[in-house]
């Protein structure tokens, strides 16, 4: 089984839009970021493809896989450094649809601090005012967005007064002031307690209804949860985009040959299972690769 | 009305549907099937018509109950969040951060505090300008390195990812600071009997471009205080060396050689007016810097 077709097969042709998500959603073609400059230039996205459409996403991936600089790019922070990025239907790299996008767009990133002497409320009302989110509406937006992420009861705190789960959601609040079309969450469970990522589960699934939503995570858990397709990633390579359900059963196709899971595996889930035989055989097929090049 | 079924819904005479009294007495008894549930609550939501007659139908102890539950709702706050939204002074807030101008109006403040209390300055023995002078130029930088958004903002990456990034807000908070600043350091030049702004201006916006352009490249706070301390260093280290450490002498030497200074001469103001257009045309040529996360320049190790 080849681990490319999926990747080669979709993703020509962005500029016209293509798939299900034509004109809406997120659509990557040939993507390669470089970050740095001389000799410390190091490619974190290498020539990838994706085409999301309204649903929850999950990019999924080991530490240094590229997921967070695939997430700048769609927040449109970090420009791409070859191939093409359409969001909604627009071209991010220039300026005024750049400018659309941003409009109609959430965006969670992985670290942040806090202003010490924002509230909660006032907070979320500083990005609605960024978001442009303006006219008698903006307080009730405000105050959906800090209800749907349940900190209605802490909107008058300081933010130096939460915790580092309600920090988060916070942080989910300002990304869904604006009611975006196009939600980017980078490791949005780090640090909310078991209970707290059930709900925010829960509100992912709501969201995934008419949004898309794209949710980086290294916790394969979030994904079985919560997410329709999975994207996952190593090296700054798209190594498969799939459903939930594919990636389980790729789990059958790599266990070991009596059919008995791998040694200290046994007790892992199918989608888990699936995940790391996808990895694996990722890495054989690219050491394979380098080998002939010494 | 439909005379085969008591059930069925009945066609008005604009042609629209409405539930028959049987169907709704039906619903409202919990008797009808659900595909009937189903199309009458589809049909509720629309129409006032058959909400009415709905109400009618239903048992009187019921409808009390409804009607208190629905008073209840309405009654209830829509959220805990009173939502006080964007007003006036809090949009003006966040445009023009007051904190960078009160620091700008602070510095003015001790400038013309230090001149005083050394005598120097316009008033004393010593020559024009004092302190203040060599300050003025240097306002600004201080006002534009708060009003950065991005590097040094705790949500800068958040902040950029929204259409109100990028360079309008920076300069819209630039603006602020200087229309503040510019207009207190020349009252203050001129209370204190100096030459007003017309020696400093030209620096002044010298500097505050070349910052601007700078924070294309490097964080702005960061272009902010290298201009700075190239503009101390500038004016400053040829008179704290010759002064040999008693501190009036070395400020008064410091005024003395500022003043005379060659940044100020009238050749040099045409080299700050050129680079005022220089940095300018770079800032306006450079302008997507302002647009994107420093990270892909510095290299920083976050992937």
């Amino acid at each position: 089984m080849s681990t490319h077709d999926d990747s080669s097969g979709r993703g020509t042709g962005a500029g016209a839009g293509v798939g299900a998500g034509s004109g809406e959603g997120v659509q990557v073609c040939g993507l390669s970021v470089v970050l740095g400059r001389g000799r410390r230039a190091r490619r974190a996205v290498s020539d990838l493809d994706l085409d999301l459409g309204v649903g929850v996403h999950g990019l999924l991936g080991p530490n240094g896989a590229g997921k967070t600089t695939l997430m700048r790019v769609l927040a449109t922070v970090v420009p791409a450094t070859h191939g093409q990025v359409r969001m909604l239907g627009l071209d991010v790299s220039e300026a005024r649809e750049r400018r659309e996008v941003r409009r109609r767009l959430g965006y969670l990133p992985q670290t942040f601090g806090y202003y010490p002497r924002f509230t909660v409320e006032e907070f979320v009302t500083y990005f609605a005012w960024l978001k442009e989110v303006s006219g008698p509406g903006s307080g009730a937006a405000v105050a959906r967005a800090i209800e749907r992420v349940g900190l209605g009861d802490r909107a008058k705190d300081r933010m130096k007064t939460l915790s580092g789960g309600m920090l988060r959601r916070a942080g989910l609040a300002q990304a869904l002031v604006n009611e975006p079309e196009v939600l980017l969450l980078d490791e949005p469970t780090a640090g909310l307690d078991p209970e707290q990522r059930l709900d925010f589960r829960a509100l992912l699934r709501e969201l995934g209804v008419d949004t898309t939503v794209v949710v980086s995570t290294h916790l394969v858990e979030d994904v079985a949860s919560a997410c329709t397709r999975v994207s996952v990633l190593d090296t700054g390579r798209l190594v498969r985009s799939c459903t939930r359900e594919e990636l389980a059963n790729l789990a059958d196709d790599h266990s070991e040959p009596d059919g008995s899971a791998r040694p200290g595996h046994e007790h892992a889930s199918p989608i888990e299972l699936g995940y790391s035989a996808l990895l694996r055989s990722h890495r054989e097929h690219a050491a394979e690769l380098e080998e002939p090049r010494g | 009305m439909s005379p085969r079924d008591d059930h069925a819904q009945s066609r008005t005479r604009e042609g629209g549907w409405h539930a028959g009294p049987a169907l709704l007495a039906a619903y409202a008894g919990g008797r009808a099937g659900p595909t009937d549930s189903w199309s009458v609550e589809m049909h509720l939501v629309s129409c006032a018509v058959c909400r009415a007659e709905l109400a009618l139908v239903l048992p009187a102890r019921e409808r009390a109950d409804l009607s208190l539950v629905r008073g209840r709702v309405l009654a209830a706050p829509a959220s805990s969040v009173t939502g006080a939204g964007l007003t006036v002074w809090v949009r003006a807030r966040w445009l023009l951060r007051p904190a960078a101008l009160v620091a700008a109006l602070v510095a003015v403040l001790v400038g013309a505090g230090v001149d005083q209390l050394a005598g120097v300055g316009g008033s004393g023995d010593g020559p024009a300008g004092g302190v203040l002078l060599l300050l003025a130029p240097a306002l600004p930088l201080a006002g534009v390195a708060l009003c950065s958004v991005g590097a040094g903002d705790p949500w800068g990456e958040a902040v950029l990812a929204t259409p109100s990034a990028g360079l309008r807000l920076t300069l819209w908070r630039t603006l602020a600071v200087l229309v503040l600043a510019v207009p207190a350091a020349a009252v203050a030049g001129l209370v204190l009997g100096g030459s007003g702004p017309v020696l400093w201006l030209l620096p002044c916006l010298a500097l505050t471009a070349l910052a601007l352009a700078g924070g294309t490249v490097v964080a702005l706070e960061r272009a902010a205080a290298v201009l700075a301390g190239a503009w101390v260093v500038l004016v400053a280290s040829p008179a704290v060396v010759g002064a040999g450490g008693e501190q009036v002498g070395a400020l008064r030497a410091l005024v003395a050689s500022a003043t005379q200074a060659q940044v100020f001469a009238p050749g040099a103001q045409l080299a700050w007016a050129v680079t005022v257009v220089v940095a300018t045309g770079l800032l306006v040529h450079r302008r997507a810097g302002y647009e994107h996360l420093l990270v892909t320049r510095q290299g920083g190790g976050l992937v």
